[in-house]
């Protein structure tokens, strides 16, 4: 019995002690991560001078640390995989494959970054460094090999003018990335009323911003930034972002909307609005000795220049009330329309003439509000003599001149003039207007322009549409081969001159789904084009179709030629056709003469795609001769099927985005 | 009820009463009569089985038993009486005239061999499922652990043997059996599941068990097409004296310890139980996987008169322990082990589990046993259980996603160098790159300084601090349940018995998410973070009561409701026995009403989410029958039919429980027909049994809420989003064999050989319908092509071979050969629909498709089977007596060869790259068995 005590005694110290020993699941918190014992031994200038700006991207093989303090997150979404930091010598943007950077390396931190390894780029223009050669981000997983968060310090942004980032390169240069505060500046009043960007939209969204002194730049905003359907502030004040540029253009980046405090008074000549007065007694103002607006006031009219045809310069619009017409001139780039109904505070603006035209000179784009679309003034139908007999007075306004013949030429680029029997009157057409490179029509017609002065009188036309000769197609229609419209573009040509049919057979294969639905590739005996209609078009594969291409663009899409916006209307089916022989050839001569054979049909031997798998996208295809990319739209009927192995024979229209590249219609292209 | 299943039951009743009517004129019944005691105190054992097939009954508190067979003069008749933790006797009775057998005193001796209480504790009910996984995964609970105390050959061997290759009796999940304690079911009304960890550590004292199964009659309960199970916790049914063990193992715990001490009844009318155990690891056989339990148990019993008995037991069992994750092959190949947990990291240097699992749900339960006549028996039970059940998990705002294993930071998303130098870092070091990062989170929190204006909705009220991007949450599903149960047992006469039961079950559910940890952060707040990604505004509001709600830690967030489920069934059964044939008949009808009450007006759904929703109501009906043919004592025919229909599980008829009311249109209940029969042979030196099944089920619910991509078509695009996904009018069919043979070769050398053969099938093409969870929009309805598909979850084939050896000194050794045939994986329905196999959304033509039978076709389509596998275990023990002590040692090592590649199952992820169709995408999660693992105890016993 006592044993069965002692068990019991022994027993229950036992429990006892294990009941105590714990499992110790209480966890300390840890303390602020330790500083880092890094020390910089480069700068962000040096990583960024190991770069060519538009070369490939160039792998940094140099054991480089750089510190660089965080100047902006993906906090708010307007930037998305990206921070951007700077030192004393520059500014970088770096691109990381994580969502919520800004958790880790908030604005502020020190971030050391170990260079070796990852690659300094651009793109278009701007430095980053990315993590392979592909210009991709550093993947998510890899983010701690090469980034160390160190100390949170104060972020200082580089005060500077827009006149300095905009015209001294080496500001510009020296404040890339950089986090700048700008005063005095406000939202350009075209954009007031609209939101940052479009919450839920796809993109991003420009805004300008322009300062007092005629500045404009712009604020490039995504519609992920948590911040993209607030409103635009209309005040005037101080701007914080981070300068940036997409090719020649300059940009700011804004962090969130704490960087925007414009609270301020706009700026411009005076307060927006005032007594509407007639451009009539603006000009007459002049004459009579003003060369400033008069206070409190403001015009009110129709733009009769057509920014969209490119025959005015990009800050000028001429506008037209029932008095008279006057060209104004802003500050910065206006995005005003034809017909577009404006009002426009002139009060204390310049009046002064250039080359003899009077203008409204260094407008603030801010000084504009549109009205809405407005109703064109009707042209003043006059004869040669009678323009030249009131230049002064109808200058700048919408005139028509009938029994119009235009001479010179041999397209409306060259130069021409106009005569109607009372005289003749020179012409102005800038070469990048839409229309230069159309022939000039050689009968008796109509012509409707804006009257101008160069130092002495001259018409400008706004668009083709202003030429109406012969009832408006400037005659009867004749036929344009595929080639010639080719030669036409090579040597300058953007509009389809008119009168002009272009007949041939459909090669393209909408069924299948392998190119949009708006475009079809035709062919005629001398080569190919590419159409894209103003809508989804119905002509299948084979039909032969003929094309009014009449004063139809020309233009190219990433390096492909094709006729643009054309009305579905123009074209016209001849029935099913005979499809034209592919031609034979090898990759190589295909890559040699991409321009010449580019929408038409080719045929390779012996060709293969190593990569395998499905034709959906990009793939390579490849003779003994070259390589070319194979794409199949994933929209094709036909992307997912396994392309085949080894050697086969393909036949393919010839393609172009940006690189060559041959298309498939359907799979019995593929022998 | 379909009007074929309709046509079965009505035959098979009609089949039934055709041919037992005829028997019922046969004779009368032998009176068999006893006393069981133990052999070395000669104290009386109560509740000791005794058993004639399909007749069986128990010892009272003085070791009485009394049992009405049907036994013809001159045959032979088996019999076995048994208790856990002593030999079980055996016997053949020849059946005489006078209709009368005293087996008089029948002594029982400590069990020396295996037994099921050895085998309790030896074999590992280690089941990946118990809650380990996330509800993505295939979810069933391995249910055998419980229905072991049978000393049927097949079912120990299912229970045991089979456990750890996730099988379960004839495929079903947990919800088809019914569990009492006390005569209370303890099946979780909301889900069907039985929560064993409620009672977990206290073997002792849950040994006396008493199973049916399959489609047979049982005299507690009325039963699932599972069968049933009842525990007794009785104190006087306890065995007498204190039993203190010592346990190491190192599977999901390292240490036990246990003591129990039983009074018996005492002269005074009294009898008490009390029980406790600690069971704890700093890491189970998975890394990062703690383990931390107790548990406390206290039965008392008053007799209030002669044939009035009134029980109080009080048991808890609270756990807090590590889970582990599921992983696919990439991740497990890159950290170079099958044991990979992505759960835990290092923090401070100790290893943290970001998922724990803390349990608390304490039971009260009062039982009375009455005898009103020697004719008739009441029982009458209340219950009441409440706590809490939580299990954590991390939860982020903004930051990136923490998980090591997300996809987008494994090898395979990248290419290249990048790929290359990720998969080095894997090699380097798989304890950084593959486990949480506590530091980096951390770190993030204590970067979040900001600025919260109007807080808690309160204009000008500004909180300033630092935001946590991450915090632990604790979902909590804290059940609140009362119970009413009462049987009552009238022996009518010689032939006929008959039960009547009635239960009502009240439950209550508390759902909801409260803020754990901020993980260095100053608050949290109760903001929907999927919800603002597509909008602003009060839809991102969780609680629309409180705009910008500041959360400290222990506040409620995200969801918050409660679900109320009544059940009252009422039952009775027929039990009829005769010479050749003994047959019953049983019915059983009940409601089922529920409804869901929303504790928050959710942003999303500010009109439907707040309040109570429709009160669902369905009936439930069942009736099953069953017939025995005796073709001697020893050899036995049996059939057993069963026909039942059941509510809905609350879980399945809700279309968005966590956010809404709504319900899940054309609700209806769930059929069940079922079909068993075969052949029993019982003789001292051997037994033999062979069962075949064959269960239907009609209109069962698949309900999950997941992440689809593609799911959102319109002129904006495509997009993918949290989705609802309810398949309804689903079929399945379970059919199989079970084959047990045991054979005594000498008195000392037993063996046995098991085989399980089923087939578990989808039979239909049920329909699916898509909600999106935002916006409760019903975006797609089509049908799933899932016909003649497999239900996972369970293994289809297991085998295995025993041999048991008992030496003469007081020791036993066992060897098991198993085989298994593999386990097919939970399927994504998704896959298996127009959508996934064709390019456009509605296809027309072949080009659309992708080339049926094309290799990229059967790998979007198959359903993957894991390999088989053959495993080896062993057991044995060996007994001393010092004194009046008893020192046991029973040892257990399970997968002796140590097979680590051993799957037992997993599940395709509910994703699918419905653009390039590459199944590699999102490959499969699977579950391994553990490796080599082991199990020791020593118990002393006085």
């Amino acid at each position: 019995m006592q044993f069965k005590y002692l068990f019991s005694f022994l027993f229950f110290a036992i429990l006892g002690l294990t009941f105590s020993g714990c499992v110790d699941q209480a966890f300390d918190e840890p303390p602020v991560r330790g500083l880092p014992t890094l020390t910089a031994n480069a700068t962000i200038a040096q990583v960024r001078d190991l770069h060519t700006l538009g070369s490939n991207p160039t792998e940094i093989t140099e054991d480089w640390i750089i510190a660089g303090l965080v100047v902006a997150d993906d906090e708010s979404g307007n930037l998305y995989q990206n921070l951007v930091i700077e030192d004393a010598s520059a500014g970088i943007v770096i691109r990381l494959g994580s969502a919520g950077l800004f958790a880790l390396y908030p604005v502020g931190t020190e971030l050391f970054v170990k260079v070796k390894g990852l690659y300094v780029n651009d793109y278009n223009n701007l430095y980053q460094i990315t993590g392979d050669a592909s210009g991709a981000v550093i993947a998510g997983p890899l983010i701690s090999q090469y980034l160390v968060a160190g100390e949170k310090k104060e972020v200082m942004p580089t005060p500077t003018t827009l006149n300095e980032v905009l015209n001294n390169p080496t500001v510009f240069k020296n404040l890339l990335s950089r986090l700048i505060i700008l005063e005095d500046i406000q939202f350009a009043d075209v954009d007031l009323g609209a939101t940052y960007a479009v919450a839920g939209g796809g993109s991003g969204r420009n805004r300008t911003l322009e300062d007092c002194s005629g500045n404009a730049v712009v604020v490039r905003n995504s519609d992920f930034a948590d911040f993209a359907g607030e409103p635009i502030p209309a005040g005037n004040g101080t701007l914080t972002a981070i300068l940036s540029v997409f090719g020649t253009t300059v940009q700011l980046t804004l962090r969130n909307t704490d960087d925007v405090q414009f609270t301020g008074t706009r700026c411009g000549t005076g307060p927006i609005g005032g007594d509407l007065v007639s451009i009539q007694s603006l000009r007459a103002a002049f004459a009579g000795g003003q060369n400033a607006g008069p206070d409190n006031s403001k015009i009110r009219g129709v733009v009769i220049s057509d920014l969209a045809n490119g025959n005015f310069n990009s800050r000028n619009i001429v506008i037209q009330d029932g008095t008279a017409g006057i060209l104004v001139r802003f500050t910065g780039n206006h995005s005003f329309a034809l017909g577009q109904e404006l009002e426009i505070t002139v009060s204390g603006q310049e009046m002064s003439e250039f080359n003899g035209l009077l203008q409204l000179n260094n407008v603030p784009l801010g000084n504009a509000a549109s009205q809405g679309n407005g109703t064109l003034p009707e042209p003043r139908v006059a004869t040669v003599a009678e323009l030249l007999a009131n230049g002064n007075a109808w200058e700048s306004t919408l005139v028509r001149i009938t029994n119009a013949t235009l001479n010179g030429g041999p397209t409306y680029g060259d130069g021409f003039t106009v005569a109607d029997g009372t005289g003749s009157i020179p012409t102005f057409t800038f070469f990048s207007a839409s229309f230069s490179g159309t022939p000039i029509p050689t009968t008796v017609g109509t012509l409707t322009a804006i009257l101008s002065d160069f130092n002495g009188l001259q018409l400008n036309m706004r668009n083709i549409g202003d030429a109406d000769f012969m009832g408006g197609s400037g005659g009867d229609p004749t036929a344009i081969t595929a080639a010639e419209l080719r030669t036409l573009f090579a040597d300058g040509g953007s509009t389809v001159p008119a009168a002009r049919l272009l007949r041939g057979i459909v090669t393209s294969d909408a069924g299948n789904g392998n190119l949009t639905g708006r475009n079809l590739v035709i062919q005629d005996a001398t080569g190919g084009m590419t159409v894209r209609f103003t809508a989804n078009h119905v002509f299948t594969l084979g039909e032969e179709i003929e094309i009014n291409v009449s004063g139809m663009e020309l233009s190219e899409f990433n390096g492909l030629l094709q006729l643009n916006n054309v009305p579905n209307a123009n074209a016209v089916s001849y029935g099913p056709g005979t499809l034209p022989t592919p031609r034979v050839a090898t990759i190589r001569q295909v890559l040699d003469n991409l321009e010449a054979w580019e929408s038409t049909l080719v045929k390779i031997v012996d060709v293969s795609m190593p990569e395998g798998g499905t034709y959906n996208g990009s793939k390579i295809l490849e003779d003994d001769t070259a390589q070319i990319a194979l794409f199949t739209r994933t929209a094709a009927t036909f992307s997912g099927a396994t392309v085949p192995t080894g050697q086969f024979t393909i036949v393919g229209i010839v393609a172009q985005f940006t690189e060559a590249q041959l298309i498939i219609r359907n799979l019995n292209d593929i022998q | 009820m379909t009007q074929t299943s309709t046509f079965v039951v009505k035959t098979t009743f009609a089949f039934l009463l055709l041919i037992c009517l005829p028997l019922t004129l046969a004779t009368a019944q032998t009176v068999i009569t006893g006393t069981v005691i133990d052999d070395l105190t000669d104290e009386p054992l109560a509740g000791v089985e005794v058993r004639a097939l399909s007749v069986f009954g128990a010892t009272n508190a003085v070791g009485a038993f009394e049992l009405r067979v049907g036994i013809p003069a001159g045959e032979a008749l088996h019999l076995s009486v048994g208790i856990e933790g002593y030999q079980t006797y055996e016997t053949d009775l020849v059946g005489n005239d006078s209709g009368q057998i005293d087996l008089g005193t029948i002594r029982l001796q400590a069990a020396v061999g295996l037994n099921q209480t050895i085998l309790d504790e030896l074999i590992p009910s280690i089941s990946l499922a118990d809650g380990d996984l996330d509800a993505n995964g295939g979810g069933s609970q391995n249910i055998s652990g419980v229905l072991s105390a049978s000393r049927d050959v097949f079912v120990s061997a299912a229970a045991f043997t089979f456990g750890q290759a996730r099988f379960n009796i004839r495929g079903y999940d947990a919800r088809y059996t019914s569990v009492l304690i006390n005569g209370l079911p303890v099946n979780d009304l909301e889900t069907g599941n039985v929560f064993f960890n409620h009672w977990g550590g206290l073997n002792d004292v849950f040994r006396n068990r008493t199973n049916t199964i399959g489609l047979g009659a049982s005299t507690f309960a009325y039963g699932g097409v599972g069968g049933a199970s009842t525990v007794d916790t009785r104190a006087s049914t306890q065995r007498k004296g204190l039993n203190v063990s010592y346990a190491l193992s190192n599977r999901t715990y390292r240490n036990r310890v246990m003591a129990t001490y039983n009074t018996g009844m005492l002269a005074s009318g009294w009898a008490f139980s009390a029980s406790a155990s600690r069971r704890w690891a700093d890491e189970g056989y998975v890394a990062g996987t703690f383990y931390d339990a107790y548990s406390y148990f206290l039965s008392v019993d008053r007799q209030l008169a002669k044939n009035n008995v009134l029980n109080l037991t009080v048991y808890g069992a609270p756990i807090k322990r590590g889970k582990i994750s599921g992983a696919t092959q990439e991740t497990y190949d890159l950290a170079g082990t099958n044991f990979y947990n992505a759960n835990w990291g290092y923090q401070e240097g100790k290893k943290r589990n970001s998922r724990v699992q803390n349990i608390n749900q304490p039971v009260v339960m009062l039982r009375n046993d009455w005898a009103l006549s020697d004719k008739l028996a009441l029982t009458t039970s209340l219950g009441f259980q409440t706590g809490r059940t939580g299990n954590t998990a991390l939860d982020w705002y903004n930051a990136p996603d923490p998980r090591p294993n997300y996809y987008r930071r494994l090898p395979s998303y990248f290419e290249g160098d990048t790929r290359t130098e990720i998969e080095q870092l894997w090699e380097d070091n798989p304890e950084i790159i593959g486990q949480i990062d506590w530091d980096q989170i951390y770190q993030a929190n204590y970067n979040g300084f900001q600025t919260i204006e109007n807080a808690d909705g309160i204009a000008g009220n500004t909180v300033s601090g630092l935001r946590s991007q991450y915090v632990i949450e604790d979902r909590r599903t804290d059940l609140s349940r009362a119970t009413a149960n009462t049987v009552l047992e009238a022996f009518l006469s010689d032939h006929l018995t008959m039960q009547f039961g009635l239960t009502y079950s009240d439950q209550t559910t508390a759902n909801y998410k409260l803020v754990d940890d901020l993980l260095g952060g100053d608050f949290y707040l109760n903001v929907d973070k999927f919800a603002e990604f597509d909008s602003s505004g009060i839809f991102t509001e969780n609680n629309l009561a409180v705009p910008n709600e500041i959360l400290r830690e222990g506040d409620r967030f995200g969801y918050d409701y409660d679900l109320h489920i009544q059940q009252t069934n009422a039952w009775t059964q027929a039990n009829f026995r005769f010479p050749k044939v003994d047959f019953f008949l049983a019915g059983s009808i009940g409601q089922s009403k529920y409804w869901r009450d929303g504790k928050v007006a959710n942003g999303k759904f500010p009109d439907s989410s707040f309040g109570e929703s429709e009160k669902l109501s369905f009936t439930e009906v069942g009736a099953k029958g069953g017939l025995t043919y005796k073709i001697n004592g020893r050899n036995y025919l049996l059939v057993n039919a069963a026909y039942q229909t059941k509510a809905p599980y609350t879980q399945d008829a809700f279309t968005s429980p966590r956010t809404r009311n709504q319900v899940v249109s054309n609700l209806t209940e769930e059929k069940i027909l079922s079909l068993e029969g075969g052949y029993l042979l019982r003789s001292p030196k051997f037994k033999a049994r062979a069962m075949g099944y064959l269960t239907r089920f009609e209109d069962q619910i698949f309900n999950r809420s997941l992440f689809l991509d593609r799911v959102v078509q319109n002129a904006a695009g495509t997009s993918g989003g949290f989705v609802n996904y309810i398949m309804q009018g689903i079929n399945s069919q379970h059919a199989g064999l079970e084959l047990a043979v045991e054979v005594n070769v000498t008195p000392a050398l037993r063996a046995t050989a098991v085989a399980a053969i089923g087939q578990y099938i989808y039979t239909n093409r049920p329909t699916a319908t898509i909600y999106l969870d935002q916006l409760a929009e019903e975006v797609v309805k089509h049908t799933v092509y899932i016909d003649n598909y497999n239900v996972a979850g369970s293994a289809n084939e297991a085998y295995t071979f025993g041999l048991n050896y008992t030496g003469s000194n007081f020791w036993f050794a066992n060897l098991n050969f198993n085989y298994f045939a593999g386990t097919w994986l939970d399927f994504f329905p998704e896959r298996r629909t127009t959508e996934a196999v064709s390019y456009v959304s509605d296809p027309t033509i072949i080009q659309e498709v992708v080339t049926p039978d094309s290799e990229l076709w059967n790998s979007i389509l198959d359903q993957e089977r894991t390999p088989s596998a053959f495993t080896m275990d062993f057991f044995g023990g060996k007994s001393w007596k010092i004194n009046n002590v008893f020192l046991l040692l029973n040892v257990g090592v399970n997968n002796l060869l140590d097979k680590k590649d051993f799957r037992t199952g997993g599940y395709e992820q509910f994703r699918f790259d419905f653009d390039t169709k590459d199944v590699n995408r999102f490959p499969n999660n699977y579950f391994y068995s553990f490796g080599r693992n082991y199990f020791v105890s020593l118990t002393f016993r006085m």
